[in-house]
This record gives structure tokens, C-alpha cells and sequence, in this order.
């Protein structure tokens, strides 16, 4: 690449730009991975667990699912 | 492999084997690419050195276009067959496509002005792209919106199925239009138009770009795979203390 050429401020820019917004994209993802394992740590800190403790009343029916089981899946409890 | 990755366990099991290695790679040939782009590529006998400027400028579009198509494809997969990950797949990939659609915009219009004189005009093509970088927006905010996971994804996939129409307008506008944008000397009938001393880092540039969002992809949907076993367990410790 030659420095000295006309335009090259565009080309640098362009690069630049690039960069500046793939590293605040890495970053800004790096930063979530972070925060999402910190608040895991502290619920399981805390006992909590993915699945509520079984009541009297769903004990009887033993095929029964608890409502937050399937959220880990994104998907609406059946 | 589809069906294999249902289990998200499973998915969070083969991501922790595989990126290492696929950060090795992204880093080899997104290297290899840069450095053919910025070292080894001769300038253009027209345009001189703002050639170097497409070795980010394409693949950055290409991806802005291919991601939006993940995230909608995605979708109709979740509509379709449940797929428990899909949902979460899109979501992970479109903060990837805004930026890569911004990088596209920025980098566009940094050789528009040595190479057109202008920065920008509202050509066909041009536009198109905006409304693309506007859909991921609205795509964002919908997810950021709506708190219950399965009601975002039913929203946020409408919007993704509906906006997919953009792409070809997008694809199609410099044949459809007279636009100030050139037409498409990629893929094209009768194959590239450039010379093979351009077309080869071009290629591997795009081969860098696509690994670096396949990794980043990955590393994001996991965050989305823990941020959702976070919520389910703040789902049940409010269940058991009522």
C-alpha cells in the first residue's frame, strides 16, 4: 500500500471505521458473556435451581412439568 | 447436526470444543486476507488505492445481507419445526448484522467521496441498505421490548420474516433501477468481473468475515443459551418462594 497516495485518508478510515466498530462488537459481547455468568454464579450462590421444588398438590401427578422448565428453550410451558 | 444441536446442553458442550479452534481460524484467514488486501493487491489501474477499500466494503455487505436471511430462515425454522435454539440463534446474530450492515454504510460511503464526490445519495441501492441497518434496528428493540422470551421471538420473528423481502430489492436494485451504485460484478451471469489479482483477496477476505461471525455467532448464542437457564432459575426461585 502506498502512503503517500492520493485518497489514502479514505482508505485508513475505512479500515479504521472497521475496526473501531468489530472491536465494540467483540467487546459489547464479551461484556454480556460476563454479565450472564456473574448472575449465574450468584443464583447458584443463592441454591437457586432451573427447576422450582415440586408441590404437594403437582406431586400427585408425576408427568407434571414445572411452568420455568422449559424456558431455558425459549419455549411456552405446555 | 441440525437436530444434534436441538439440545442446548449439548450446543453448549460442542462450542466450548469448537471455538478455540474456530477463533485460530477466523484469526489465520481473516490475517492471510488482510494482508493480501492491504499488501499484496496491486491498485486499481481506475480507482488506485480506494480498491483496498471493497476488501472490507463487500464482505461486509455480503454478510449484512446473508444474516438478515440467517435470522429469518431461523425463524421459520422456529415456527416450523420448534427448534429449541433457533429463536436464540437470530437473536444472537443481529446485533453481528447491524454492524456489519454499519460497517458497509461507513466504508461505502468513504469511497464514495474520492470516487463520486459525494458521501451519499438516496440511489436505490444505497437506500435499500439503510432500510436494512433501520430493519435490525426495529429487530433489536423488539427483542429489548418484550420481556417473556416466547412472545419476543413470535414479534421479533414477524419482523424478520417480513423484512427479508429487503434483500432482494437490495440484491436487484442496481438492475432494477438506474442507480449511481455500479452493478453486481460478483455474482453475476458469466461470473466475476475482476481481475484475479483483486478477486483472490477479495475471496478471502469473505472467507474471514463469514468465519469471524460464524465465532462470534457461537460465542453470543451461548450467552443467550446461560442468560435464558438465568432466567429460568429466577423463574423458579420466584415460583418457590410464593
Amino acid at each position: 500500500m502506498d502512503f503517500a497516495a492520493r485518497h489514502i485518508g479514505y482508505v485508513i478510515a475505512a479500515y479504521g471505521v472497521a475496526l473501531v466498530l468489530l472491536a465494540g462488537l467483540v467487546g459489547v459481547i464479551v461484556l454480556r458473556m460476563r454479565a450472564v455468568r456473574k448472575r449465574l454464579a450468584e443464583l447458584e450462590a443463592q441454591g437457586a435451581r432451573r427447576r422450582a421444588p415440586a408441590r404437594a398438590s403437582s406431586a400427585e401427578n408425576s408427568s407434571a412439568k414445572p411452568a420455568a422448565a422449559t424456558f431455558v428453550e425459549g419455549r411456552k410451558p405446555s | 447436526m441440525f437436530n444434534y444441536l436441538a439440545n442446548p446442553n449439548r450446543f453448549l458442550r460442542v462450542q466450548q470444543k469448537v471455538q478455540p479452534w474456530l477463533v485460530a481460524l477466523t484469526a489465520l484467514v481473516l490475517g492471510y486476507g488482510l494482508y493480501l488486501a492491504l499488501v499484496v493487491a496491486p491498485p486499481d489501474y481506475q480507482q488506485g488505492e480506494t480498491v483496498r477499500i471493497m476488501f472490507v466494503h463487500v464482505p461486509a455487505s455480503s454478510l449484512a445481507m446473508g444474516i438478515y436471511v440467517f435470522m429469518a430462515v431461523a425463524h421459520a425454522l422456529g415456527f416450523v419445526l420448534r427448534h429449541p435454539l433457533a429463536d436464540a440463534a437470530a437473536k444472537a446474530a443481529a446485533p453481528i448484522g447491524a454492524v456489519f450492515t454499519l460497517i458497509s454504510l461507513a466504508t461505502g460511503s468513504l469511497w464514495g467521496k474520492p470516487m463520486w464526490g459525494t458521501w451519499w445519495v438516496w440511489d436505490a441501492r444505497l437506500t435499500s441498505m439503510f432500510v436494512l441497518f433501520l430493519l435490525y434496528l426495529g429487530y433489536i428493540a423488539v427483542w429489548q421490548a418484550v420481556d417473556e422470551p416466547h412472545r419476543a421471538a413470535r414479534v421479533a420473528g414477524i419482523v424478520a420474516l417480513v423484512g427479508v423481502i429487503n434483500i432482494p430489492i437490495i440484491k436487484f436494485s442496481v438492475e432494477w433501477w438506474n442507480t449511481l451504485h455500479q452493478p453486481a460484478s460478483l455474482l453475476r451471469a458469466g461470473g466475476p468481473a475482476i481481475d484475479s489479482s483483486i478477486l483472490t483477496p477479495l475471496l478471502w477476505n469473505m472467507a474471514g468475515f463469514a468465519l469471524l461471525f460464524l465465532t462470534l455467532l457461537l460465542y453470543s448464542l451461548r450467552a443467550e443459551v446461560l442468560a435464558r437457564r438465568a432466567r429460568q432459575m429466577e423463574l423458579a426461585q420466584a415460583g418457590a418462594s410464593m
